[in-house]
């Protein structure tokens, strides 16, 4: 039992990665030596935890794709795999299914739970009470996705690794691609949000430019970004010369008439 | 700097201290903790400001305001979160002194920025720094050594918090010397329609890349089978994505409200899935 308290705490640990700006203890590497402290063997987690590391390395947060979740299945298969007495490759193994599996949970808090904060907190917002943000900003993260995953971490510590397993398996696997699918089209709604503030008739066009640079043309974020700075300096400062005089002044003009408006 | 602050505090000198700045940092931390897949870190970009909001505004109303802009989408790798923090510190600051500044510029900055700061940190924390990190703590750790996972922390976390920290300092100078450059030459009232040049263009880009939507429907059978998805990328390349965010788009101007929008999309895909309509 102290076991499990404990390996709460390395939890706590690891997912106060947000609390600390991303500063990275969710990794198995951090994570493995402290759970082989607990579990009694401190040089086989500092190795399991090394394996797991390179196991899963490809595993962050990039963009808005998120990855499987490391600290349970680090924490999880570190901790199975020295009290079954098996090696690395078992805690890799017990790890990224439990990784997997915990994605699904974090992925269902992010979807359906820290919004309904984010909901109070747009309240707080139109009344301006800073507090009031601040309070769901923080409330959001600690009961909307700390917590429940921290003690999901301990609960399933407690169960052990067969039941964790047959957990997996009685998940429809339409409701994990449901949940997947929609993971890939929410973005979609905070653009839209994002166009109904900055988005006029002036100016649309160019919502259409940068679209196709990236989806025909494969150029990324950052070139269309460097392509639109450059579009902007040439109508801020352009005119293109002496050569095109007419030309420089109509190129003023349209822009002029965008202020009118 | 931080001692005079106090006494300098007149119409044309900086009403944000160095300590303010330092506040917005120490804010800026936990930037993840409410992340969430509709607009990401929104609330995490609200709480950081809250410094600022507190300083330069007095009313309900103007506080509202300004909470509301900052609660818009916002994603960014965090480590360059203070970065664009600083220069909208200062474009807020012109805002509070000068009514008539437009603030539609302050939300066109923080799209246009998000996507490509993201683009730059990523590679450089995420895949580079994160790597070499990871590689020298493994190869201790695997000789049973735990201050692997030590030298691992330090590695990788001084650089980061170092980056954090001037991003805030050099971004509010940035945005301060910018803006009043900006007004010296007479191309502010231009630059509300050029920042949102690049907000739409980068937002368009994103759309590109961020939002997925696959249907696996097939027609026919053996040889004869076409895939939709197939029909459909060759009609135009993320068809599918640019039709999901029109059409989230004009349920807003219905005034449909985003929390049934976000559970619309999840119980949609859910149902979808189950269908084989969308997938993976």
């Amino acid at each position: 039992m102290i076991k499990v308290l404990l390996i709460f705490l390395i939890a706590c640990f690891g997912y106060s990665d947000y609390f600390t700006g991303k500063s990275l203890q969710t990794r198995p590497l951090v994570l493995g030596p402290l759970v082989g402290l607990v579990m009694g063997d401190l040089q086989a987690g500092c190795v399991i935890g090394a394996t797991v590391e390179l196991a899963m390395m490809g595993a962050v947060g990039v963009g808005a794709a998120l990855p499987p979740e490391v600290v349970s299945g680090g924490i999880l298969g570190t901790a199975f795999a020295i009290a079954g007495h098996k090696d690395a490759g078992m805690a890799v193994a017990l790890g990224l299914p439990i990784a997997m599996l915990v994605m699904l949970l974090r992925n269902f808090l992010f979807i359906a739970i820290v919004p309904l904060f984010a909901n109070r907190a747009d309240k707080y917002a139109e009344q301006g009470d800073i507090r009031g943000v601040s309070r769901m900003h923080w409330f959001g993260g600690i009961f909307g996705m700390y917590l429940p995953l921290a003690v999901l971490v301990a609960v399933a510590y407690y169960l052990g690794s067969s039941v964790m397993e047959s957990v997996l398996n009685a998940i429809p696997q339409f409701v994990q691609d449901g949940l997947t699918i929609s993971a890939g089209i929410l973005p979609a709604l905070g653009f839209a949000i994002l166009l109904r503030m900055i988005l006029n008739k002036k100016i649309a066009a160019f919502l259409a430019v940068g679209f196709v640079m990236t989806a025909y043309l494969g150029l990324p974020v950052l070139g269309v970004a460097i392509m639109a700075v450059s579009i902007v300096a040439l109508m801020a400062f352009g005119g293109f010369g002496e050569a095109r005089p007419a030309a420089a002044g109509a190129g003023e003009m349209e822009v002029e008439d965008d202020e009118d408006f | 700097m931080m001692k005079t602050s106090n006494e300098t505090r007149t119409e044309n000198t900086s009403v944000i201290t160095r300590k303010d700045l330092r506040k917005i940092f120490w804010k800026s931390l936990p930037f993840e903790i409410s992340w969430n897949y509709v607009r990401q870190d929104h609330m995490g970009f609200a709480y950081s400001m809250t410094p600022v909001i507190e300083k330069l505004y007095q009313t309900k109303e103007e506080r509202a305001e300004a909470l509301q802009r900052h609660m818009e989408f916002f994603n960014i790798t965090v480590y360059f979160s203070t970065l664009v923090l600083g220069i909208v510190t200062a474009m807020e600051e012109r805002k509070a002194k000068d009514p008539a500044f437009d603030t539609s510029s302050i939300s066109n900055v923080k799209a246009s920025l998000m996507g490509p700061l993201s683009g730059i940190g990523d590679s450089i924390f995420l895949g580079t720094l994160r790597i070499i990190a990871a590689g020298i703590g493994a190869s201790l750790c695997m000789n049973g050594n735990p201050f692997g996972a030590v030298l691992f922390l330090l590695l990788y976390n001084i650089p980061a918090f170092l980056v954090r920290y001037l991003g805030m300092m050099k971004g509010y100078e940035l945005g301060t010397t910018l803006l009043e450059k900006l007004q010296k030459s007479g191309l502010m009232n231009k630059v509300t329609n050029m920042t949102g040049i690049v907000g739409l263009m980068t937002i368009g880009s994103m759309i590109a890349t961020m939002v997925t939507v696959r249907m696996p429907i097939t027609f026919g059978s053996g040889d004869g089978v076409t895939e939709l998805q197939g029909i459909l990328d060759s009609i135009m390349p993320c068809l599918l994505p640019v039709c999901v965010t029109a059409l989230i788009y004009w349920l807003l101007g219905k005034n449909v409200k985003t929390t049934w929008l976000l559970f619309g999309i999840i119980a949609v895909s859910i149902v979808c899935a189950g269908f084989g309509i969308l997938g993976v």
